[in-house]
């Protein structure tokens, strides 16, 4: 029985175990946050869950004590989302509301920032344990700044050497200051200018930055938002501006104010900034030093090539290099160079921001000549040490910097010659140097003139270009023309012919009164008629043979006695001695002339 | 009606007296201003001054209003002493440019300062290894060679001739027969087509791509019409160009050897016009301006 009272109460106990899990699995807390350690003044998201299945009101969390001892709380910012879980034959709804709250330690310590939820019967379920480690002050500020900064021991300076505020100034103000109160002339200092905010403020602007002037100017990098403490007052801090700044005259330099607006209507200002600048010392000045000229400078100086022919081109680099105010520092005047020409050289300039051994942000980096040199003569020749003499503002001495000397060989040019061209006019320049360039005209009166277009212009060269094919073109279609309308152009010739020999036939009739034009006529009018008949290769063929073409061609041979005797005695008359014969004698020799040419085979196609 | 005449002849006389006084009065008045400048340039230049004579010699260039040789000239190898290689080019290519009225004496002297400009700019090229430009082709070169007006002259003579030979031997029967006629024809017309086709092919290389010269001392030369785009190559300032393309205050040169790339529109000096492109805002989108060689510098 007592077993049966103990299995009883057992069982019970169990059931109700088993109850209070169930109840107590349906209704779950869960807290998160973005880091476990962190800097006083830094912001910690810090995130609560809370998870409900069934529940008809999902209950807010209970925080912990420790928020509201130790950080400064904004939000919280809340999300919800709802699913149905449908598991085996049971649906239930589960519901999850997310609570992120914004959380800035206002002192260091190890807190525990588990959160709670009520639950049923006036209990609480606790979430997950939750630490976070939160480091003081000064580490704190060396943290934000850079990770390589060395820790800074001075509370009112950050990491970078800019002095603090020290005195909260309402819920906004801004902040001004230079890392160091006292500097030389070109020594850099840095100005900082951030905006403090107790309350987060939604548009805040700042205008009339200072001008800076009598100092030059680098920009530097402006860092990170952060919280920090002022007098025990946390301030949300914007950084605004920072510049490395390098007096350029002695005396107090004072950087004015800036103003900020805040929302539409509010104005705050900046303190004004003060910075005493000393004069370089006079004790160990160099002559013609350059003001520029203070930091801490390297100065280099290399060859592309040791060793090139007389005349070829080599380049000559010159680097200052350090820390100051790069951008203008100059080197000594150039050495004079024995046997080579140098040029004006191109100049190059690299900066970037380092920092000392402070943690002070300084300007360094490199200025770049780069010299093309000819060497003018072969053998051995020395390029002498370039040097940079500068003030050191930590020992305040001057300094001075050399380059070792560099030796080139150069050996004979192909021709063997020194270079320079003849026949060019040689100057000197104001350096000194030679110069090849012709002289400037320096008449008294400029002569003058309008721009005048050459007369052939691509227009009308063009245009007379074409006109030559186009004249051919125009000649030819002429000829096209007149062959369609006159008919081909070799007969034509052949009728023309044909016309003038009919004309001097005709004509002889007239010339029976003159003796001595007539038998010549006759003569050279039967030859011609003769070769037409023939064709063009019977010209110059003496008389048998001539008679014996007009036979192949066709020409009987009565014709040709005819001929031959109309030419014997035109032959007679003319060279034989004969008389001239009587005008009665001549008309019936041009009566049968024309009897044989016009009737006859020997003037066809060739006189009719 | 005669005394009507009379009287508008005599206000046309006066009209006429008023316009040449003020013509007289306005010329020697600009004459002297431009005087003045190029004597100021040449005393700057005498003292090494050369910034003050580029001053000097760009005002007097601005008063001229258009292109002048000896201004140019001047102007050409001030820069040469400033060491602005593209535009010490420029002006002298200017100087030797027959439409700004060159003397014998001042081209001969800019064509040896180019020279010189031109040996510079190769030095430049081999310290800096920037291009100049690689080997022209025979073909471009030969292009370039038939730019030259007297080619365009010969083959136009050449043709005329060929034409006025071929029409007298039709005309004239007694010269047709034989002797050099024909090869007279033969000869001109091969002159005709050869010359011609060079020369217009050098005309119509220069209508479509015009001559320019890049200004500075080296210029960037992009792949796109952009600041923002990478770098081709570096070009030394003074080697001649082809203007192939023109986007938004680029332009795409083409140097010799085929080097093809973008350059800003104000470091090109065209040589077909004589002018120079500014940028207004020196910007790739800003708006621009064109000036003549001779009226200001870039």
């Amino acid at each position: 029985m007592s077993i049966h009272r103990r299995t009883f109460v057992t069982a019970l106990g169990a059931s109700l175990f088993a109850a209070g899990r169930a109840r107590a699995r349906e209704l779950s807390v869960r807290v998160e946050a973005d880091r476990s350690r962190l800097f006083v003044g830094d912001t910690l998201q810090y995130r609560v869950e809370i998870t409900a299945e069934d529940v008809g009101r999902v209950p807010e969390p209970i925080l912990p004590s420790a928020l509201d001892q130790a950080f400064e709380v904004q939000g919280p910012f809340i999300g919800s989302s709802s699913h149905i879980v449908a598991t085996g034959s049971r649906i239930t709804r589960r519901e999850t509301r997310t609570y992120t709250y914004e959380l800035v330690p206002l002192r260091a310590g190890v807190f525990d920032l588990r959160a709670f939820v009520p639950g049923p019967g006036g209990t609480r379920i606790a979430s997950n344990p939750l630490r976070v480690e939160v480091v003081g002050g000064a580490q704190a500020m060396a943290g934000a700044g850079s990770a390589s900064a060395a820790p800074q021991a001075d509370p009112t300076r950050d990491v970078h050497g800019f002095p603090k505020p020290t005195e909260p100034a309402g819920d906004v103000f801004v902040w001004a200051a230079v890392d160091r109160d006292e500097v030389y002339v070109g020594e850099q200092v840095n100005y900082t200018l951030d905006v403090y905010e107790r309350n987060r403020f939604v548009n805040v602007q700042i205008r009339n930055l200072p001008s800076f002037k009598d100092f030059w100017t680098e920009e530097l990098p402006e860092g990170q938002e952060r919280r920090e403490s002022v007098g025990g007052v946390p301030y949300r801090v914007h950084p605004g501006l920072r510049r490395a700044l390098f007096p350029q005259r002695a005396g107090d330099l004072v950087i004015g104010s800036t103003e900020a607006v805040v929302g539409l209507r509010r104005i705050v200002r900046s303190p004004e900034v003060v910075v005493h600048v000393r004069p370089l010392p006079a004790k160990g000045q160099p002559k013609d030093f350059r003001p520029h000229n203070v930091g801490d400078f390297g100065i280099e100086a290399t060859v592309d090539r040791r060793s090139v022919q007389q005349g070829e081109p080599l380049t000559l680099t010159v680097t200052v290099r350090g820390t100051g105010n790069v951008r203008f520092v100059d080197p000594d005047p150039w050495p004079a160079l024995d046997g080579l020409r140098r040029y004006d050289p191109t100049v190059e300039v690299q900066t970037r921001v380092d920092l000392d051994g402070a943690g002070r942000m300084v300007i360094a980096g490199a200025r770049r000549y780069k010299f093309l040199l000819i060497p003018e003569r072969s053998g051995r020749l020395s390029i002498p040490a370039h040097s940079v003499t500068f003030f050191d503002p930590r020992t305040e001495t001057y300094r001075t910097a050399r380059t070792k000397p560099i030796e080139i060989e150069v050996t004979a040019g192909a021709s063997g010659t020194e270079t320079g061209e003849p026949g060019t006019i040689e100057q000197e320049g104001p350096d000194g140097e030679p110069m090849a360039l012709m002289p400037i005209w320096t008449g008294d009166h400029l002569p003058r003139g309008r721009v005048r277009e050459p007369w052939l212009t691509p227009k009308r060269w063009t245009a007379g270009m074409a006109t030559v094919p186009l004249l051919v073109l125009a000649g030819h279609a002429v000829r096209l023309a007149r062959e369609r309308v006159l008919g081909p152009a070799d007969a034509r010739a052949a009728a023309r012919a044909r016309r003038m020999r009919r004309a001097r036939l005709d004509r002889l009739a007239t010339l029976v009164e003159a003796d001595d034009r007539f038998y010549a006529e006759l003569s050279a009018l039967l030859h011609e008629v003769a070769v037409a008949r023939i064709g063009p290769d019977a010209a110059g063929l003496p008389r048998d043979r001539l008679r014996r073409r007009l036979v192949d061609v066709g020409v009987p041979e009565d014709e040709v006695d005819r001929f031959d005797a109309l030419m014997d005695a035109c032959d007679a008359a003319r060279f034989g001695g004969a008389a001239a014969g009587t005008v009665e004698e001549r008309r019936k020799l041009a009566a049968e002339a024309r009897e044989l040419l016009l009737r006859g085979k020997l003037g066809r196609q060739v006189l009719r | 009606m005669g005394g009507r005449t009379g009287r508008w002849l005599r206000m046309w006389c006066l009209a006429a007296l008023v316009a040449a006084i003020v013509v007289m009065w306005a010329r020697p008045a600009a004459a002297d201003a431009v005087d003045d400048a190029m004597a100021r340039g040449a005393a700057a230049y005498a003292e090494g001054r050369y910034e003050d004579a580029r001053e000097a010699f760009e005002e007097a260039a601005s008063l001229l209003g258009e292109p002048n040789a000896i201004v140019a000239y001047n102007l050409g190898t001030t820069y040469a002493q400033l060491g602005d290689l593209g535009r010490a080019t420029y002006y002298l290519t200017v100087a030797t440019d027959p439409r700004t009225h060159p003397t014998p004496e001042i081209a001969e002297r800019a064509r040896a300062n180019l020279n010189e400009v031109r040996r510079r700019a190769e030095l430049v090229a081999a310290a800096e290894k920037a291009q100049l430009g690689r080997q022209a082709s025979w073909w471009a070169l030969l292009l370039d060679a038939a730019r030259a007006p007297w080619v365009g002259w010969a083959a136009l003579v050449s043709g005329f001739f060929a034409l006025v030979v071929w029409f007298v031997r039709r005309k004239i029967a007694r010269l047709a027969r034989g002797g050099l006629g024909p090869a007279i024809i033969v000869v001109a017309s091969v002159l005709y087509v050869v010359l011609g086709a060079l020369h217009g092919l050098a005309l119509r290389a220069d209508a479509t791509a015009p001559r320019g010269v890049l200004l500075g001392r080296t210029v960037t030369v992009y792949e796109r019409p952009s600041r923002h785009a990478p770098e081709a190559f570096q070009a030394v300032g003074g080697a001649e160009v082809r203007i192939e393309d023109r986007v938004s205050g680029f332009v795409r040169v083409r140097l010799p050897g085929n080097l093809v790339g973008w350059v800003p529109a104000s470091q090109v000096g065209r040589l077909d016009d004589l002018s120079v492109s500014v940028d207004a805002g020196g910007g790739g989108r800003s708006a621009s301006r064109t000036v003549r060689a001779g009226s200001a510098a870039p």
